[in-house]
């Protein structure tokens, strides 16, 4: 595949996981200069690699598998950081200045999660942040599905943990949170 | 505490998505692709994508070049599948081997929609995304077939003025698909809600259409946008507080209800958009 044709399926993977990989890369890292880098270099990886990239559902997967070693690499590669990758992260910084400011009731929340292992913290957002499946979150971490699910299982156990330690009521809280959440529906 | 109470305390601590696809994510796709992919394989697979316009939007309203457009649902039928509930988020009819299923409340949950889909064996992801009010009622399939013999779109009457759009108001899907499709559907916003999807500023239907901006200053675009009654912030890449009134407007997109983010750069920008992508009269 090459020439026109690899540029379509490009394309078509690109405008549909864009969002995605967006919010998973602003979710993970704090500076927007890094975000708007990283996020291009998982795409760039993904064109240098396109019949890696796996059909349909799992190209997504894929693509959240890369950004996470783009990640974990730090500063990733010898690509100098594009004029067009600084305007994103200038506009990714506008975005998050003139987006609303978190709710101060999950503070705790918060705090306890940012107590937990890097591990725990990532197969817990996997699942609720970008929704996925215990077994879809596997993919992502390169482990075996029951991996995930043992995984995932200790995550909530100590997150549940730390919540109590730091005093959070949470049954109270949990009655709460139910109550805004259906507030917003 | 069990764990869909903990699933729920850590979704609501999930920090803000972006800004989604943005003009300049279109520029960093050409950027990207720009470059010489490397020899391949031939792929198995390849997904159809299809941006078209939906039948909540009102008019025919022409769409964005490319992508900027987001999003709408309709899936397909005649014989009727059976009795849906009175407050059935989709309309699912069959008509022969096929389904045609019409979005009836946008406001209901994803997961509603998915199960009905289920319930028919459709493996459907829906998302359900707020967007500007030219943008309600677009919609995205991704619908996993190399061929164009999956989700096919089904076209509103009449011409569809816009080259780069379809016109869709709904979709087909065979009654025995079973690929995994993913739908995205642009839907009005609540109250206070931002987009969920951003939208340039000049694509019809939107303030700026046809409007001469591009690489003017701060200072020129400012008045016009507070005329048409936006909110703007305008954001430069290094610059911390206000942008200097004498620098240069490359873009903008809408991020909530009265509310644009325009990008801006102490020099013009040397390669803008053709004035005639958006808006084809060049008025």
């Amino acid at each position: 595949m090459g020439g026109p044709e690899a540029g379509q399926r490009f394309e078509e993977i690109y405008l549909a996981c864009y969002a995605d990989l967006l919010a998973y890369i602003r979710r993970r890292v704090d500076s927007h200069d890094d975000a708007a880098d990283a996020l291009a270099e998982t795409f760039a990886t993904a064109w240098r690699r396109l019949p890696d990239v796996p059909d349909g559902h799992a190209a997504r997967l894929w693509l959240y598998g890369v950004a996470r070693r783009v990640l974990a690499n730090g500063r990733r590669t010898a690509t100098r950081r594009s004029a067009l990758v600084e305007r994103m992260g200038a506009q990714l910084a506008g975005w998050a200045e003139s987006a609303a400011p978190p709710d101060d009731d999950l503070d705790a929340v918060r705090a306890a999660f940012g107590r937990l292992y890097a591990d725990d913290r990532e197969v817990l957002a996997l699942v609720t942040w970008e929704g996925l499946t215990s077994d879809e979150a596997a993919v992502v971490l390169g482990c075996s599905p029951g991996a995930a699910r043992s995984r995932l299982h200790r995550a909530r156990k100590r997150l549940a943990r730390e919540l109590s330690r730091a005093g959070v009521d949470v049954a109270r809280y949990g009655v709460r949170a139910l109550a805004l959440a259906g507030r917003k529906a | 505490m069990t764990d869909a109470r903990i699933d729920r305390l850590v979704e609501r601590i999930a920090p803000d998505p972006g800004p989604g696809l943005t003009p300049l994510a279109r520029e960093l796709l050409d950027e990207i692709t720009s470059t010489p992919p490397v020899a391949a394989r031939s792929s198995r697979w390849r997904p159809r994508l299809v941006w078209s316009r939906g039948i909540w939007s009102g008019g025919v309203r022409p769409r964005p070049a490319g992508v900027a457009g987001a999003i709408a649902v309709l899936l397909a039928a005649t014989a009727w599948l059976g009795s849906a509930p009175a407050s059935a988020a989709l309309d699912i009819e069959r008509e022969g081997d096929q389904y045609v299923v019409t979005v009836k409340d946008m406001f209901a949950e994803p997961a509603m929609y998915e199960r009905e889909l289920r319930i028919r064996g459709l493996k459907i992801e829906l998302r359900v995304v707020p967007v500007s009010a030219s943008m309600v009622g677009e919609v995205l399939v991704l619908d996993g077939t190399p061929t164009l013999s999956g989700v096919t779109r089904i076209k509103a009457p009449g011409e569809c003025r816009h080259p780069f759009s379809f016109c869709s108001i709904g979709l087909r899907i065979p009654v025995k698909y079973r690929k995994q499709v993913a739908v995205f559907l642009g839907r009005p916003t609540r109250l206070g809600e931002r987009y969920g999807l951003m939208t340039p500023i000049d694509v019809p239907g939107e303030p700026l259409h046809c409007v001469d901006y591009v690489n003017k200053t701060v200072a020129d675009v400012e008045p016009m946008l507070r005329a048409r009654g936006l909110k703007a912030t305008f954001t430069a890449y290094g610059v911390k507080g206000p942008v200097p009134r004498d620098w240069y407007v490359y873009d903008g997109v809408l991020t909530a209800p009265g509310e644009v983010l325009m990008a801006v750069n102490r020099v013009p920008n040397p390669t803008p958009r053709p004035k005639n992508a958006f808006c084809p009269d060049s008025r």
